[in-house]
């Protein structure tokens, strides 16, 4: 099962121990909630509201009126004590009213939600921080609001200070403080009030690399001690690397509901689908699709591995461009560029760039050619031991001529790379060979992997470098 | 294992209108009063400290009205611009100590509408019981209170004026006046949360309603029919503002049968606009943010 199941098995308070089944802490019950498109005609049917809700009516019609629609629609799911929940979708999905109506901002306009325990909505970090306040000042006034009491506060204080690392500037006004300083300290509250249930709404989005992962790494710890977490985030891999199950909402319905990873996958090929030659398609400037000129064209490009077999980390790879040239031409120079495609670990978002992990010119490699008369021709690049680790890869390969004048750019279909490393933790593949020779000179034999030998260190270790986001 | 029973708190957010169950939200609001009295004072703490550390007069805005509006009636007075009819007080005294009462009336009115507006931020991504915020302008309003009795006990020195067995309920009597105001102030604040108007309305109707009350003459010196003396009698802001200001200046109370029908009054106005803002909150929040 995942990292969370696994950490479970710690030693737990007693109380729990007993009950080995884990108590619902959250439910939604066909929840659904409209909202009005028009601001004027919104506050109307605020004031409508407002009256019929004092009248006392029962359950409120369960239609539409004019300028409304459903922001979310018959929401079910429970939540038990310790689960970790994301929540995906594109914008407009209806993510932020679901939270809000958890978070007991918003009523619902059918059904209920009930939720045991406190909860801790985390919706924007150092909502309510003023900015003429002290951090001092506002730590209190803001764990005050979160429900704690100002001896809660007190015990508590320090360890919000040193979590949020702004100790240096605790006595000075939160309006000299940087955007991660307030992130970090609206974190470090909300935390430390030691909810139940934490709901986080793209706060983990800010801060530095270190500090989101000491974030995570709070995270887990606090699962561990039976927090349960709803979370929306951007970044597949922060999700991935949290939650054990996920909500996929389209417009405001339940699309999917389950293990993360199917639903991760099944909401990225959505979208894809739903962008026009997104699968193909270039996410950078540069690197537009450009078939052909007046000058040259791309027929084709595909990548293969050399023995005819599958593509492997380390194993020997090739390009090949199929080019034809319409016109004599000076200089021809050849770009190669690998990019990574959204797997399971790192998925892009929309608007988030496929991310170039390699870029190889021929100007610079010696592979430009010159003086080129119109014709077919082949253009091969070897990639002797790929270095490439295992996933999804699309390589685009663009011909130009000085100054930078692009003729054409075409990118291959996607493929995928294999490894036979069982976990690989790292940027690049290194091929390698390991050898044990004694003070004699006499060679050791090395074991041979056993996937039976894979012990709770290795999964721990596995645990860190998802906390950490290392991939 | 159901998820009712256990020894957490369980909240239900549900589309039901909160007042099916009379009994069980005021049972609530009752218990959030209690339960958040800190909250108030830390938040009143808060919005005290920001609000003046941004200011270089600090208390001199609160005393400032009314000894202003005093000064100016004692000069329009003694050049025989206005009649205020037979205060048996010194004018000054007597304006001073009407105007601060009203003034205290009148904060009180546009706190709840204030305060909750300027608690926009937090509402909108924290559950704060609204009663929190409400209770803590009130605590930010008792300086205001404290102030204003400060000067109107320099008043009565100075004026040397009796101090007398009554002047010890004067205290509560205005205690009275601002919980009047707040309740008036809640019954506006669901509405005026959606609708700038409210606030914008408020500083003029108060303007009119210092006409037609008796914060700056005495009802006793009105003329017996007319409209506007009708206006002036059936006004429920009379009975308690002149009592007050009788229980201060050691007068002979004139009203007060008056004064404690408008109190029984006001508690039902209060009680009610607690639940009012109670249940709309979640509503202004939702389009507050649609």
């Amino acid at each position: 099962m995942t990292e969370s199941e696994i950490k479970r098995t710690e030693p737990e308070p007693a109380a729990v121990a007993k009950e080995p089944e884990k108590h619902v802490v959250l439910a939604l019950e066909n929840v659904s909630k409209r909202f009005c498109r028009d601001l004027k005609r919104s506050l109307f049917y605020g004031v409508k509201d407002i009256a019929s809700e004092l009248i006392g009516r029962a359950q409120p019609a369960d239609r539409l009126r004019e300028s409304e629609f459903w922001a979310t629609r018959d929401i079910n799911f429970e939540l038990r004590s310790g689960d970790a929940m994301g929540i995906v979708g594109i914008n407009g999905c209806g993510k932020t009213t679901l939270m809000r109506i958890i978070a007991g901002l918003i009523k619902p306009t059918t059904g209920r939600v009930i939720v045991r325990g406190r909860l801790a909505p985390l919706l924007a970090l150092g909502a309510g921080f003023n900015p003429v306040l002290t951090g001092r000042e506002n730590i209190i006034a803001n764990m005050s609001v979160l429900g704690l009491t100002y001896e809660e506060i007190m015990e508590r204080f320090d360890s919000v200070v040193e979590f949020s690392e702004i100790g240096y500037a605790i006595d000075a006004p939160v309006q000299t403080y940087s955007s991660g300083m307030v992130a970090r300290l609206g974190f470090a509250c909300a935390i430390n009030t030691q909810p139940d249930i934490l709901l986080l709404d793209e706060v983990l989005a800010v801060g530095d690399m270190n500090f989101r992962r000491k974030c995570l790494e709070r995270l887990f710890e606090m699962r561990s001690t039976g927090m349960s977490l709803i979370m929306v985030h951007h970044s597949p891999g922060i999700l991935m690397s949290i939650a054990e199950t996920a909500l996929y909402l389209d417009r405001g319905r339940v699309e999917d509901y389950g293990l993360i990873a199917p639903i991760l996958k099944r909401y990225q090929r959505d979208l894809a689908a739903s962008q026009p030659g997104a699968k193909n398609g270039p996410a950078e400037e540069d690197d537009v699709e450009i078939l052909g000129s007046e000058e040259a064209d791309l027929r084709e490009v595909t990548v293969e591995a050399v023995d005819g077999g599958d593509i492997k980390s380390g194993g020997d790879a090739a390009v090949i461009a199929r080019i034809h040239v319409k016109k004599p031409l000076e200089q021809l120079n050849f770009t190669l560029l690998l990019y990574r495609l959204p797997s399971l670990e790192e998925l892009p978002t929309v608007g988030e760039k496929r991310s170039v992990v390699l870029k190889m010119v021929s100007r610079r490699d010696g592979g430009s050619v010159s003086k080129v008369q119109p014709g077919d021709y082949e253009v091969r690049v070897d990639l002797p031991a790929l270095g490439l680790l295992e996933g999804h890869y699309q390589a685009t390969f663009r011909l130009s001529r000085p100054v930078r004048v692009t003729l054409a750019a075409r990118s291959c279909e996607p493929f995928f790379v294999m490894s036979e490393d069982p976990v690989v933790t790292g940027t690049y593949f290194q091929k390698r060979e390991w050898s044990v020779t004694s003070s004699a000179g006499s060679r050791i034999s090395t074991e041979k992997f056993h996937a039976a030998a894979e012990t709770a260190d290795d999964l721990m270790d596995l645990e860190t470098i998802n906390v950490g986001g290392l991939r | 294992m159901s998820l009712e029973s256990g020894h957490h708190q369980t909240a239900v957010y549900g589309a039901d209108s909160l007042l099916l169950q009379p009994g069980k939200l005021l049972l609530a609001i009752w218990h959030d009063v209690l339960a958040c009295r800190q909250l108030a004072f830390i938040l009143a703490v808060r919005d005290l400290r920001a609000q003046y550390r941004q200011s270089l007069f600090g208390i001199f805005w609160i005393l400032a009205p009314p000894i202003i509006v005093a000064v100016g009636l004692t000069v329009a007075k003694k050049n025989n611009l206005i009649d205020l009819g037979d205060t048996k007080l010194p004018t000054l005294a007597f304006t001073l100590i009407g105007m601060s009462i009203w003034q205290m009336f009148a904060t009180a009115v546009s706190g709840p509408l204030q305060v909750l507006g300027s608690y926009r931020s937090i509402l909108t991504k924290v559950v704060v019981p609204p009663e929190a915020i409400i209770a803590s302008s009130l605590v930010k309003l008792s300086i205001t209170v404290v102030l204003q009795i400060v000067l109107i006990v320099f008043a009565c020195i100075w004026f040397r004026l009796p101090v007398t067995g009554q002047t010890i309920f004067a205290l509560p009597a205005m205690v009275c006046v601002v919980l009047s105001g707040t309740a008036i102030g809640l019954i506006l604040t669901p509405v005026g949360l959606l609708y700038r108007d409210i606030a914008l309305a408020i500083p003029i109707i108060e303007k009119g309603l210092l006409i037609v009350t008796p914060v700056l003459y005495t009802s006793n010196h009105l003329a017996r029919g007319g409209f506007f003396a009708t206006t002036v009698r059936l006004n429920p802001l009379g009975p308690l503002i002149e009592t007050t200001r009788q229980l201060i200046s050691g007068e002979h109370l004139t009203q007060l049968p008056q004064f404690f029908g408008v109190l029984g009054l006001m508690a039902i106005l209060l009680v009610f606009g607690l639940i009012f803002v109670r249940v709309a909150m979640p509503l202004v929040i939702e389009r507050w943010s649609a």
